[in-house]
C-alpha cells in the first residue's frame, strides 16, 4: 500500500513538473536547449529499454529514430498530409523498423545482433540516398510544417507547444516504462538478459519477447525522430550520422541503465555539455567519446546509481536512528530494492 | 566484354585484399574475446594517416613508411586493448560494454584525427607506378602488391595459429578459458597480442586503402561496415571462411558498381547480406564454432 503511494506521487510530481517547464525555461536559448535535450531523451528512454533492460546488442536505434523523422519529413512535406499523422506515421514506420532490424537474428546467433543492427543503420542511410525523388536525396527535405493546435502553432513563443508536448511526453513515457519494467513482459526480459538458458528453461519465449521490445522501443524512437524533424524543420542524412550513435550511448550509461529515468538525467547532462562544447569543433567528439569510455570504467552505474546508493544509505541512517530511538529489539532488516 | 571483365576483376582483387585484412583482424578478435572491435575501423585510419605523414611529409619510400608504421600501430592495438577492454570485459554483461565503448573510442580517434589533420583528403603516395599486362588490360603492380600482401599476411597467420606453441596458447583461450588458465596460459597477455596482431593486419588494410583512395579522418566506417559484412558471409568462425568471404563481396562490390553505379553497390551487398542471413546463417564457409 504505501509502495503504491509513493509510485503515485512520484508519477504526479512527474506530470507536474513536466507542466511547469515553460515557466521555469523562459528564454528562448534556453527552451531550445530543453527542447533538445527531451528529444534526446525520448530516444534515449526508449533505447535503454533494448540496450539497458533488454541486456540486446541494439545500435540500430538512431536508424528508427532516423526512419520515424524522415516519415514525418515524407508525409508532410510531399505528400502534404497533416504534421500529426505525420506523427503517427513515424511512430508507425519506427515499430516496423524495429521488428525488421531484429528478424535477421532468428536463425542467427545473439551477438550477431550487434553487427546486423549497426549495418542496418547504414542501410538506412543508403536507402535514403537511393530514393532522391522521395527524400530529397543528400540534400534532405526542409520545410518541415510545425505541429499546430487548432490556430496554435507549437513552435511558436520560442517553442512553448513543443516544450510542453515533450516535457508530457517523457512523463508519460517515464510512466508507462515503469509499469511495463514492472509487468511479467518486464520481467520475463530481465530474465532473458540475466541468465537466457534459466529464462528459456522456465517457458519464456526469447524471440517473442525480445522482438516486442524492439518493436515498442523502436516505435517510441520513431515518434522521437518525428518530433525531432517537426521542431528542427528539416529531415537530412545527418540523422543517422555515428556521431548520433556515439551521443545517445553516452546519454545512457552516463545516466545509468538499471533505471528507467537513468537516461533522462544522462541526457540531459550531455545535451548541456554537448552545448558547451559546439564551439570546440573536433574536440567534441574527443571529449564525448573518452568522456563515455571513462563512464563506462570508473561509473558502472551511471549516475542514477549513485543516486539509489545515497537515497538507500539515508534511509537505512533514518531507520537505525528510528530504532535506537524507540530502543526496540533489531528487526530482520528488509532489503530495499528499487530497481525501476 | 573481356576487358570489362579484367577491370572487375582487378578492382574486386583490391577490395578483398583490403577488407579480408580488415575482417581477419576482426575476426580473430571476436573468436577470442566474443565480442566485435568497433574501433577497428579508427586504427586502420590511425595508421593511414601515419604511413601518410611518413611518406609525404617525411619522404621515406611508401614501403619503407608502412615498416616503420607496423610496430607503431601495434601499439596502438595494445593501449586499446588496455583503455577500452580490459577493464570491462569480465563485468556481468561485459560483451555490451566493450562493444560500446570500442565505438566511443572510435568517435575520440576521428575527432583526434581532424583535430591534428584536418578534415581534407589526403592520398598516400603509390608504392609503385609500373603496370603490368594481363591480355590486353594493363594491371597496376600495387594491385598484385596488395593481394600479394593480404594473402601472404593471412596465410601466414592462419599458419602461426596452427603450427606454433603461441598460437595454440591463442586457440586455447578461445576454446576454454579456464581450462586454459590451468596450464599456464595468461589470457590478458593473449588478449594483448591478439589487439596487436588485428591493428598490424589494419595497418597493412590501411596501406591498400590509402593507395588506392583518399583518406578523410571520418573514412574509418565504411570498409569497418563492409568488413561487419564480410564477418557474417564468409561465417566468422575460420579465417578461412574471413578470406573466401572478403574476395566475395569485392568481387559483388566491383561488378555492382562497374554496371548499376557506385551508388547502388552498398544497397547490392546489403541485400545479399540479408539473403545469406536467412538462407545460410552460418555463413558460406562453415567451421567450428564458439
Amino acid at each position: 500500500m504505501n509502495r503504491q503511494l509513493l509510485r503515485f506521487s512520484v508519477y504526479t510530481v512527474l506530470l507536474l513538473a513536466a507542466f511547469a517547464v515553460p515557466y521555469v525555461v523562459v528564454a528562448g536559448p534556453e527552451r531550445l536547449l530543453a527542447i533538445t535535450a527531451l528529444l534526446y531523451a525520448l530516444l534515449a528512454i526508449s533505447w535503454n529499454l533494448t540496450i539497458g533492460f533488454g541486456g540486446i546488442f541494439n545500435f540500430a536505434h538512431i536508424g528508427f529514430f532516423g526512419l520515424g523523422g524522415y516519415s514525418m519529413a515524407v508525409a508532410s512535406v510531399v505528400w502534404h498530409l497533416d504534421p500529426w499523422v505525420g506523427l503517427l506515421v513515424g511512430c508507425v514506420v519506427g515499430g516496423i523498423a524495429g521488428g525488421l532490424a531484429f528478424l535477421p537474428v532468428l536463425r542467427m546467433r545473439g551477438i550477431y545482433i550487434a553487427l546486423i543492427t549497426f549495418i542496418f543503420v547504414q542501410l538506412c542511410y543508403y536507402m535514403v540516398l537511393a530514393v532522391p525523388s522521395l527524400t530529397g536525396g543528400s540534400n534532405g527535405l526542409t520545410g518541415v510544417p510545425s505541429l499546430s493546435v487548432g490556430g496554435f502553432r507549437l513552435s511558436e513563443f520560442s517553442g512553448l507547444g513543443y516544450l510542453w508536448l515533450l516535457g508530457f511526453a517523457v512523463a508519460i513515457l517515464l510512466i508507462v516504462l515503469d509499469s511495463v519494467i514492472k509487468s511479467s513482459f518486464g520481467r520475463s526480459l530481465i530474465a532473458l538478459r540475466d541468465n537466457e538458458q534459466l529464462a528459456t528453461s522456465r517457458g519464456i519465449n526469447r524471440v517473442r519477447q525480445q522482438i516486442f521490445a524492439f518493436v515498442l522501443s523502436g516505435a517510441i524512437a520513431g515518434t522521437a525522430g518525428a518530433l525531432y524533424v517537426s521542431f528542427f524543420r528539416v529531415a537530412d542524412t545527418t540523422l543517422f550520422s555515428f556521431g548520433f550513435v556515439t551521443l545517445g550511448l553516452s546519454m545512457i550509461f552516463l545516466g545509468g541503465t538499471g533505471y528507467v529515468w537513468g537516461p533522462l538525467v544522462g541526457a540531459v547532462i550531455v545535451t548541456f555539455i554537448d552545448k558547451q562544447l559546439t564551439g570546440l569543433g573536433a574536440w567534441q567528439s574527443i571529449l564525448i567519446g573518452g568522456g563515455t569510455v571513462l563512464v563506462l570504467i570508473f561509473l558502472r552505474r551511471g549516475i542514477a546509481g549513485l543516486v539509489a546508493d545515497a537515497g538507500n544509505a539515508v534511509l537505512r541512517l533514518v531507520r537505525i536512528r528510528r530504532r535506537s530511538l524507540t530502543n526496540s529489539p533489531p528487526m530482520q532488516q528488509k532489503e530495499v530494492e528499487t530497481n525501476v | 566484354m573481356i576487358d570489362a571483365l579484367t577491370a572487375i576483376v582487378v578492382s574486386a582483387v583490391v577490395l578483398g585484399s583490403l577488407y579480408s585484412l580488415l575482417a581477419s583482424g576482426l575476426s580473430l578478435i571476436w573468436s577470442t574475446l566474443g565480442v566485435f572491435n568497433y574501433a577497428q575501423g579508427g586504427v586502420l585510419v590511425v595508421a593511414a594517416y601515419l604511413i601518410w605523414t611518413l611518406s609525404d611529409q617525411v619522404g621515406l619510400p611508401v614501403m619503407l613508411a608502412f615498416i616503420v608504421a607496423v610496430p607503431i600501430t601495434a601499439v596502438v592495438g595494445i593501449l586499446l586493448e588496455l583503455v577500452a577492454v580490459r577493464p570491462l570485459l569480465r563485468r556481468p554483461n561485459g560483451t555490451l560494454l566493450v562493444m560500446v565503448s570500442t565505438l566511443a573510442v572510435a568517435s575520440a580517434l576521428q575527432g583526434a584525427l581532424q583535430l591534428i589533420f584536418g578534415p581534407s583528403n589526403r592520398k598516400i603516395p603509390a608504392i609503385s607506378l609500373d603496370t603490368v599486362a594481363i591480355g590486353n588490360t594493363r594491371v597496376a603492380v600495387t594491385s598484385l602488391i596488395a593481394l600479394a600482401l593480404a594473402l601472404v599476411l593471412i596465410i601466414g597467420l592462419i599458419l602461426l595459429l596452427k603450427y606454433t606453441e603461441w598460437g595454440a596458447s591463442i586457440r586455447a583461450v578461445e576454446q576454454n578459458r579456464k581450462m586454459s588458465m590451468l596450464v599456464g596460459v595468461r589470457p590478458n597477455r593473449v588478449y594483448m597480442t591478439v589487439f596487436a596482431i588485428a591493428a598490424v593486419l589494419a595497418c597493412a588494410a590501411a596501406l591498400i586503402y590509402g593507395t588506392t583512395s583518399t583518406i578523410t579522418p571520418s573514412k574509418g566506417f565504411e570498409p569497418l561496415l563492409t568488413a561487419f559484412v564480410v564477418l557474417v558471409f564468409g561465417g566468422s568462425a575460420t579465417l578461412w571462411g574471413t578470406l573466401v568471404g572478403a574476395f566475395a563481396i569485392g568481387l559483388l562490390e566491383a561488378a555492382s558498381s562497374y554496371y548499376l553505379g557506385l551508388q547502388w553497390s552498398p544497397v547490392i551487398v546489403f541485400l545479399v547480406l540479408v539473403v545469406v542471413m536467412l538462407v545460410r546463417p552460418e555463413g558460406l564457409v562453415k567451421g567450428r564454432s564458439n
